[in-house]
């Protein structure tokens, strides 16, 4: 299910337990998003 | 014990750590409450008490009055203060709100509105003259104020190439018709804003704002959404009038 969908079924229940899965979800998409970090000349 | 998720859209400080929020819930409307200690730096509900902050809030009823026991914050629409024109658009859909919306009138369907638009404006995935069509015409369609959009008054012809609508009568006459129309204060649009308006009136909420137009389109579709609430709410907002001389500075 996409954050977009949970995001959709929180603003219809309004609940607490709706937005953490929203927020889960959500938080995980950001985190795979985001660009790797660059290392500092340590290999 | 009263216990009510709401959105905070007006606040107002009373001395130097109260304060009274003006709160939109579900099932209660829009509801003020006294929230004591909520102003001051560190005080428990600062963070859930502040504007445009979706919270649970447990309240106690005395007389008329509500005061705040605790709350706890589900989502801060903190990104709205990413920009002027976000965060003055929020507070002009936050003036429309405190104008319609009585206490004791459940507003479940408004309050997805409200939650959707504020999510959309904050995360910026749609475009704000967008958001500012579907939440003026949608509201006025949940608070009574639906339009007629189904068919031409006249010969009920569904998808005209050109219309004339009006936002005072609330319907529109095709081409043909548009002649032995009486009052002649009427927009000229074309089927695609048509389509668009059908879509934010009738449209589930779970669709509602998936839809795309071209720019000049939205530009029409926004100046008659408008029109369409100042026309029946009877009023001009101050907020939108901020929100337009901000929106020319970005320009």
């Amino acid at each position: 299910m996409s954050d977009e969908t949970l995001w959709v079924k929180f603003t219809q229940s309004g609940t607490v337990e709706d937005y953490l899965r929203y927020k889960e979800k959500s938080d995980d998409n950001t985190r795979r998003n985001r660009p790797e970090r660059t290392s500092c000349g340590r290999t | 014990m009263i216990i009510q998720e709401g959105i905070v859209l007006r606040e107002r400080l009373v001395g130097e750590h109260d304060k009274f929020i003006d709160v939109l819930t579900k099932n209660s409307g829009i509801i003020e409450i006294t929230a004591k200690g909520a102003g001051k730096i560190g005080g428990k509900s600062r963070s859930s008490a502040q504007l445009f902050a979706y919270s649970k809030f447990c309240m106690n009823k005395r007389g008329e009055r509500f005061y705040l026991n605790s709350a706890e914050p589900i989502h801060i629409f903190y990104g709205l203060r990413d920009s002027l024109q976000k965060i003055a658009l929020a507070s002009y859909f936050s003036e429309v709100l405190t104008y319609c919306i009585d206490e004791d009138c459940g507003s479940e369907d408004v309050m997805r509105l409200v939650l959707n638009t504020f999510h959309y404006l904050e995360n910026g995935k749609r475009d704000a003259e967008m958001l500012k069509a579907i939440f003026e015409l949608r509201l006025m369609a949940e608070i009574g104020f639906m339009p007629d959009i189904v068919g031409c008054r006249m010969c009920g012809v569904y998808e005209p190439e050109t219309l004339y609508f009006s936002e005072k009568s609330s319907c529109f006459y095709c081409e043909d018709c548009f002649g032995d129309a009486v009052d002649k204060d009427y927009t000229k649009i074309k089927l695609p804003v048509l389509s668009a308006l059908r879509h934010i009136v009738l449209a589930d909420f779970n669709r509602l704002f998936n839809f795309r137009i071209s720019d000049s389109a939205m530009l029409a579709l926004s100046a008659i959404t408008e029109n369409y609430l100042i026309e029946h709410l009877e009023r001009h907002f101050k907020t939108l009038n901020y929100y337009k001389d901000i929106r020319k500075i970005y320009e």
